[in-house]
This record gives structure tokens, sequence and C-alpha cells, in this order.
């Protein structure tokens, strides 16, 4: 029962309640069995030029807000408008659909039954791995291990590859904006290894200061540790540059995509990433899974983090022999629904195409950076977007004499608009830029520039709210 | 000191020597109060705004916030014996008042103008030697946060707890000020509650300095009842973790 991970070239998204031309719904079946882990995806029947003019004036955030039922809803008496997509994405229905079919349909264990439920769980836990693979453009699958999240992926490299590779005196390099789950495992293996942390701080257009970076790059580095996109400066790094300078030097290089792979193509060939880490639950699949990739000569290489079932080939009582990767690195039973829930995202996301959706991020992300612009006394974190600087589609920011904490209480409880108030796992970050704390507000593609307009104005009325008090 | 960092921030409040703040009153009166202000509580004092800095990055002018911490320390007084069941007067007092307000956005009003209340924090009181071992049994609180609303909050505690002994001020739990809440929906303490924080604090320091007292007089010390396990977990970390390396300064 052999199933096949499509990529999916972009399509035409077609609003249901949009009255143009018929459309018709396709069901893409990702195995040769029925309903098992499908994306269901409403594709205009035409394509010609009457439905491109009439769905050009719908953006990608009007197109897809259908497919996600927890953005209609009210809370606190207004609607809800969600900008915190940087802490956590929602869900398509597709999704939930088959998280639903997976425990409804064909809940197993996987990898040893026999029976016929155990077998079809386990053909969709591995197709979700390939589906992975795919959308990442991975070698092959057996460089995907699922974890719970990022930060178990990242804690795995630490203390399988860390603890064996690192000598005291090893230097591991990162800059002082990475996300917290990025430093402190390296803050521990450093601890029993002996080897020094090195952080690079920001330039003058608060990014991480590429040249300075480059050159702390020696001999005695053996991994740089560095995000693709920040969840609070919204920069980019230049990952592929720093990947070659790294390996110049024998070193490795680990890339934190959590912020990137939602977002834009990810690919690790072109990247020359040694190893690639993100969550499933920020790029519309569920909780509790995420991936580590690895190039398989170095995952071979690599010894056992957790140990138990599923990762064992034989066990004696004084010892045992460990499987081959990706198993050696999935000790017990996996988060098999969740598995095959995060390939139902990635299907969705393939469906839009990654390039439209970093296409309208970028809109989205140079319209809210401006919009937030235009409140006075408000303080964005990052560059000023341009030609050559590009933003991810958040904006950190505070506002004078104004508490994050007492802005985002306010927008939530009289406008219904989510943000996230606080350090968002970047303590050194906010230290460095010499506040306890920032606003932060993160869109996805199911976002629109009404969502934006709202956020503005709510912000607005907040800040005058509060500034009547002073 | 603990800073719940991604919080408001805010010391967590010590037992304070008790000053004679009649005299210093709120500069802005749109709020008559329904509870009447005793006159030697430390609410009727001006708040200053201070530490204003410009910030060189790429906005010009705009500044920062001030989000610096502030906090006292010092003693505890040697004055008489509060009354006993103050606490639950003034508590019933709060709940009722917050209780009438049915519009969270009344609430967050009220709180704003409690925050205008809250007397400055006197940072020369920070000093070890103003701690005095052993007192009586009660407790005076200041306490100070950057986040109005927070404020509010403190501004409340401290007037409910205020000149209280200190099995009184232990005996008060978050649950009895929910109807205060604003935003914060869910009966689980999270660490946004940064008020529970405050609370959990005062109780601790009104128990171990009752507790140091007790013991200099030879008494049994009362039992201290469980801390919220943030403070805890924060508090443990940031003394016992050998050769950490959190990182507290780049």
């Amino acid at each position: 029962m052999e199933g096949v991970a499509l990529k999916f070239p972009p399509l035409k998204l077609f609003n249901p309640n949009f009255p143009t031309s018929p459309a018709t719904t396709v069901t893409f079946s990702s195995s040769s069995s029925s309903s098992s882990c499908s994306a269901s995806l409403p594709v205009s029947a035409t394509a010609g030029k009457e439905a491109d003019s009439a769905l050009g004036t719908l953006s990608l955030g009007h197109l897809t807000r259908p497919d996600f039922p927890i953005l209609h809803q009210e809370v606190n008496g207004s609607k809800l408008v969600y900008l915190d997509n940087a802490a956590t994405s929602q869900k398509p229905h597709q999704v939930l659909k088959a998280l639903q079919s997976y425990y409804a349909g064909y809940n197993s264990n996987v990898h040893r039954g026999i029976h016929y439920l155990s077998a079809k769980a386990t053909d969709q836990y591995e197709l979700a791995r390939k589906k992975v693979a795919d959308f990442i453009n991975a070698e092959e699958s057996q460089e995907i291990v699922f974890t719970r999240n990022a930060t178990e992926a990242i804690n795995l490299v630490a203390y399988s590859w860390g603890i064996s590779n690192l000598k005291p005196g090893d230097e591991v390099l990162l800059t002082v904006a990475e996300h917290h789950s990025a430093i402190v495992p390296w803050q521990l293996v450093a601890q029993r290894t002996g080897a020094v942390l090195r952080f690079v701080d920001l330039d003058e257009n608060e990014v991480p200061e590429v040249e300075k970076l480059r050159e702390s790059i020696s001999r005695k580095t053996k991994l740089v540790v560095v995000h693709h996109v920040s969840n609070v400066l919204a920069s980019f790094l230049p990952i592929k540059h720093i990947a070659r300078w790294v390996h110049d030097v024998g070193g490795k290089i680990l890339v934190d995509a959590c912020q990137s792979v939602p977002h834009i193509v990810v690919d690790v060939q072109e990247l020359d990433a040694d190893f690639l880490v993100a969550s499933s639950h920020k790029m519309c699949g569920p909780t509790g899974i995420g991936f580590l990739y690895a190039k398989s000569d170095i995952l071979s290489a690599m010894p056992p983090f957790l140990g138990g079932g599923e990762m064992i080939s034989d066990v004696f009582l004084d010892h045992s022999t460990y499987a081959d990767p990706p198993s050696r690195f999935e000790a017990g039973t996996p988060a098999i629904g969740e598995a095959i829930g995060l390939g139902a995202a990635i299907d969705y996301l393939q469906g839009i195409g990654m390039q439209k959706i970093h296409d309208y991020e970028t809109e989205l992300a140079n319209y809210l950076y401006e919009s937030l612009s235009t409140i006075p006394n408000v303080r964005i974190y990052g560059p000023r977007p341009s030609e050559k600087v590009k933003r991810a589609a958040l904006c950190s920011f505070n506002v004078e004499d104004v508490h994050p904490t007492d802005l985002a209480t306010l927008l939530d409880q009289q406008h219904g608009v989510a943000i996230r108030s606080g350090h968002h796992c970047a303590q050194p970050l906010h230290r460095y830029l010499g506040v306890n704390a920032s606003a932060r507000a993160s869109l996805h593609f199911y976002n629109t520039k009404d969502d934006v307009d709202d956020f503005i104005n709510a912000l607005s009325e907040t800040v005058s709210f509060l500034n009547s008090f002073k | 000191m603990i800073s719940s960092f991604n919080q408001p921030h805010l010391r967590f409040p010590s037992l304070t020597h008790e000053k004679n703040t009649n005299h210093l009153r709120p500069n802005r009166n749109r709020f008559i109060p329904r509870i009447r202000i005793p006159p030697n509580s430390s609410l009727e004092c001006n708040c200053r705004r201070e530490n204003r800095f410009s910030d060189p990055g790429q906005q010009g002018n705009i500044k920062r916030p001030d989000l610096s911490v502030r906090y006292a320390t010092a003693e505890c007084p040697t004055s008489a014996i509060s009354e006993p069941g103050l606490v639950g007067d003034r508590l019933r007092v709060l709940v009722s008042e917050f209780g009438s307000l049915t519009e969270p956005l009344d609430r967050v009003r009220r709180l704003l103008d409690y925050a205008g209340r809250l007397p400055p924090f006197d940072e020369s009181s920070r000093v070890e030697s103003n701690r005095v071992a052993g007192c009586t049994t009660q407790a005076r609180f200041r306490a100070d946060s950057d986040s109005e609303i927070t404020k509010g909050f403190i501004s409340c505690l401290v007037w409910l707890l205020d000149g209280a002994a200190p099995e009184e001020v232990a005996a008060v739990e978050a649950e009895d000020l929910e109807v205060m809440n604003v935003g914060f929906n869910g009966r689980t303490p999270s660490r946004v509650k940064t008020w529970h924080n405050v609370l959990a604090a005062m109780q601790k320091r009104a128990l171990a300095l009752s507790n140091k007292k007790k013991r200099k007089m030879k008494k049994k010390p009362l039992i201290v009842p469980p801390i919220l396990p943030l403070i805890v977990a924060a508090e443990a970390l940031a003394g016992n973790l050998p050769n950490s390396q959190v990182v507290d300064h780049i």
C-alpha cells in the first residue's frame, strides 16, 4: 500500500461564496487507499480571464480565510483579529479532517504491527515523513526525524551530536537574536563539554551583523546556530552564505527555520544546511510534532538521544544495539496522528504554493510596518523594509510610556485583537535592545489588510485611552 | 531578587519602613473613590514618572518606555498591632466595588486611577541596612510596576494589606480578588497574572519576617503556606543552579 507525496503546482483558489464561474472541489488523495490523508482544495474549474479578474480583487487572505474555522468567532464581543501567528498558526479544516480521519478510521501503533490498521497507520506516518522531506527538498525521507517540536529537535542535536563532537575550547557561534530554544540547549551542552558560546550583536539596522559573524568564524568554530527569520526583528539571514563560510572551516550549521518554513520556500539543498529544525504548529499543522532535518551522513554517525522502544535493533540486559536513522532518534510511540496532520498541512500549503504565500506576506509585511509607523511614539524593532531589505510579516514594537502588556490586555478586551506581549522567548535580544518586553503582531497568509487596519485602529484607540490617564 | 522578565517589570515588594505620607496627595481628582482611603495610607501620594532617555536608534527621538525596575527594600515597623479582621473588611469593600463594575473597561479605568495613587518608590530605601530583623505583627508594603494596569492592582493590594497582621496577609487568596480581573480569563495561574505573583510575594515576605521575629522570641514559627510554583522555581533557579549559564548580561 504505497502512497505518493504529490508536489502540487500553485493552484488558483476559489472562494465558494464569491459569485463567479462554477467551481469544482477536487480531492487529492495521497495514497492508493481512500480518504486517509487527502487534501481537499476548492479549485476553480475555469482559469480563464474572467475568473482571473474576478479573483484578482480578492487577496490570498480573503480566499483562504473560509478554510480556517477558528477565525470566524467573536471574542469579548468583538470579531476575532488573530495576529499572533509567530506564536502559533491556525489550522485549516483539511488538517482537522485528517486528524479526525486518523483517529476515527485507522488509529494504530506503527512500525511493528501486522494487522490492517497498523499497516495503514504506518504507511500514512511514513508518507507524512516523505511529504516533509519533499517540502524542504531533502534528498531522502530518512533525513527527517520527527520530534515533538523544534525545541526538542535542537536538543536532539545538542545532546547527540554536540556531546559527542564538541571538545573544550570549541566554539559555537550564535546571535543575540536567537530564540531561547536555540540558546539554552547549547549552554547546557557547553557546560558539559567545555565548548564556548559566542554571540554576534546587531548592526545599526537591528539585524545580526553578518560581516562580524563571518569574521568570527574560525577553525575553532564547530557549529553556527542561527535563525533563518527572526521572530522579533522580522529580519532574514543569508543562510546560504553563512553555511559556506562555516563549511570552509570544517564546521556545521544548524538553521532554526521555525519562522521561515511556514512562510517562504525553504530548500535545504540550496541552503546547504547541515541541520534544520521547524515546528508543525507554526505551519498550520497540529501541535506535538516537529522535525529535524540532518544530512544523512551526519545523522548516521550520531548516537541516540532518547532511549526506549522503536529506536533499538536488539535489546539485551547489559546492552542494546540501535536502529538506523531516523528510527534511532524516535524512541517510543510517536505522535502518529499529528505527523499525519502535519502531512495534511503541507499538502494544503503546497496547494497554495509557498512562493505565492511569500509574495503575499511580503506585501502584508510592508503594509503592517508602514501602518504601524503612523502611530505616534511607536518604536518598531528590526530593519526598515526596502527593495533590498525584506521583512517577515511581523512587527515587535513598543509605544512610549505604555507597557506592552497593558496594550495587549486592552486590545484583546476591547477590540478582539490578539497580539503577544513579552520577551517572545528572546530575553537576550530584549536586553540588548534595552527593553524588558515588547508587543508583537504577526501575520500569516490568512490575514488581510483589513486585519491590519483593525489592529491599527484598535491600537490607536488603546494608546489614547491609556495616555488619558497620565 | 528575581525579575519576571516578560511581565510588567517589578520587584516583589518588601516590608517597608513606615513613613508618614499624609502630606503627599494625588494630583488628579478625576475619580472620587467609593472607599475611604485612610489618612495614613500610602495611597495618598504623587506618582512621579522617571527616567526619560532618548533612543539613538532609527526612529530618532522616540523614547523607549520606562521599563526599569523599581522596588524598595526596607524594614518592618514597630508600630501598633493592627486591628483584627482589617483585611477581611477591606477585602469586602474591594470585592463590592469591583463587583459592581460589570464592564471590564470600567474595571480597567478604576485600576488606572488607582495606579495614579500608588506612592512613589523611594530609591534611597533600597539598601540592605534598611532591613530589620524582627518586627511587630504589622506589615507595611510599598511596590511599583511599569505597567499601569498592574500598578492599579498593586495599589489595591497595598491598600488591602498595608498595616495588616502577617497571618491576615497570608490568608488572602488570589481567588478572593478574581472580581478585579481584567483581560485574563481562566482560573489557572499563568505567568501573565503578575499581580498574583505580587500577592504571593507580599505573603511570603510577611510570613518570613513574622517567622524571624518568632524565632527571635523562641516561639514556634508559623508554617509558611505553599508559594506559587512560579516564584519558587524562579528563585530556586537563580540561586541554586550550579555553574549556571543563565544569560544575565551580554
